[in-house]
């Protein structure tokens, strides 16, 4: 081997894992089936340009049964435990891998319990790959439950079954 | 400081020169953890999510105590649990790769805390330490270890599986470049014995 292909080679092999995933197309593989709140017409409160959007405004929305999807950014452990009633699981870190698989031009609210710091992950991921109405439950999962709203299971139930209720 | 090998920094590659193990860590690190814990895991993007990658935090906690909190998570807290076996999407083996990711920012190998940090002469005193606690910790800490600006020391999961060797390692070194000073100059070991008892009764107090 000559000096020249000694030093093609060594390129080679430094470079090349920096070029393994170029053009590979990751898998929609257990991405969450569309489900919406409710049948009603679209959102008509949800005129802010900010992508935090209040619990006061989403609330009375998806009280009414406006059509928007609701989505749990959390882990799947915490959406186990207990989620928004019809909101669908998808954790923050799989919302770039998963948007192929939902309509760009549905309505979404994500939400987590930080209060927003998944859920705009997750929002974010969404607009980066063209999805034009989502917004950012403000307050979070926490003040939705210590408000009393709808929760599956419901909160009567947690208490029985889980220690893990707050 | 992370661990450079001196031929990556011939080849100038340095995301080649990591062990698989670490690869596969970081790629789960970057998905699941950084969002909270930092690009370096330097911690508290998010509020109360620690420097995962200081080194007292790694010198004292071990590979149990980093699996049990990424598996089990910190119940009640924003920590959710990433273990496949509490619904999460990490099985065992991709935590051990997690486990290896984090270790590849040690500086120093672990070594079994010292048997001096794992018991006192003398017995706590409580009362002595409630006081003390609350002069000195309460501020980040919250007033019964339920956290504030620095993360809480009240969670079950935490004190079954933090030592009181690890609890005194913490107070004795601190954590350097954050907010947790080092105390080893400033309390005496019996204060430190105080206040390691103060902490470990917080879990009774836990969800009151």
């Amino acid at each position: 081997m000559n000096r020249k292909t000694l030093l093609l080679a060594i390129l080679n092999l430094t470079l090349s894992p920096l070029f393994i995933n170029c053009g590979a197309t990751e898998s929609t593989e257990g991405c969450p089936q569309l489900e919406y709140v409710g049948s009603g017409p679209i959102p008509t409160n949800f005129t802010s340009n900010q992508q935090l959007l209040s619990i006061d405004v989403i609330y009375p929305a998806y009280e009414k049964g406006e059509k928007f999807v609701f989505i749990d950014a959390r882990p799947p452990s915490d959406y186990k435990i207990d989620h928004i009633k019809d909101a669908i699981s998808l954790p923050f870190y799989d919302a770039e891998r998963c948007a192929p698989s939902l309509p760009s031009n549905a309505w979404y609210v994500t939400y987590c319990a930080c209060p927003h710091n998944e859920s705009q992950h997750a929002a974010e991921a969404l607009e980066k790959a063209g999805f034009k109405n989502v917004w950012v439950l403000d307050e979070g999962y926490l003040e939705w439950k210590k408000r009393g709203y709808p929760i599956t299971p419901p909160k009567r139930e947690i208490h029985e079954n889980s220690t893990l209720d707050s | 400081m992370k661990r450079v090998y001196p031929l990556c920094i011939i080849f100038g590659t340095l995301m080649a020169c990591d062990s698989p193990e670490v690869r596969r860590g970081r790629t789960h690190y970057e998905k699941m953890c950084r969002l909270c814990h930092g690009e370096d895991g330097e911690g508290y993007l998010s509020p109360r999510a620690n420097a995962l990658t200081n080194n007292e935090f790694l010198m004292s906690a071990t590979d149990e105590f980093l699996r049990v909190a990424i598996t089990e998570g910190r119940p009640k807290t924003k920590m959710s649990a990433f273990g496949s076996e509490f619904g999460g999407p990490l099985k065992n083996n991709d935590i051990s790769d997690l486990i290896a990711f984090l270790r590849s920012y040690q500086d120093n190998l672990s070594e079994p805390l010292k048997t001096q940090w794992v018991s006192s002469e003398n017995n706590p005193d409580l009362t002595s330490g409630k006081k003390l606690y609350k002069q000195e910790c309460a501020k980040c800490h919250g007033e019964l270890g339920e956290g504030d600006t620095a993360l809480s020391l009240n969670n079950p999961t935490f004190l079954i599986t933090a030592s009181d060797a690890y609890l005194r390692y913490a107070i004795e070194k601190g954590r350097s470049d954050t907010l947790m000073l080092a105390y080893e100059n400033v309390f005496t070991p019996q204060e430190i014995t105080n206040l390691v008892a103060v902490i470990r009764g917080f879990s009774s107090a836990f969800g009151d």
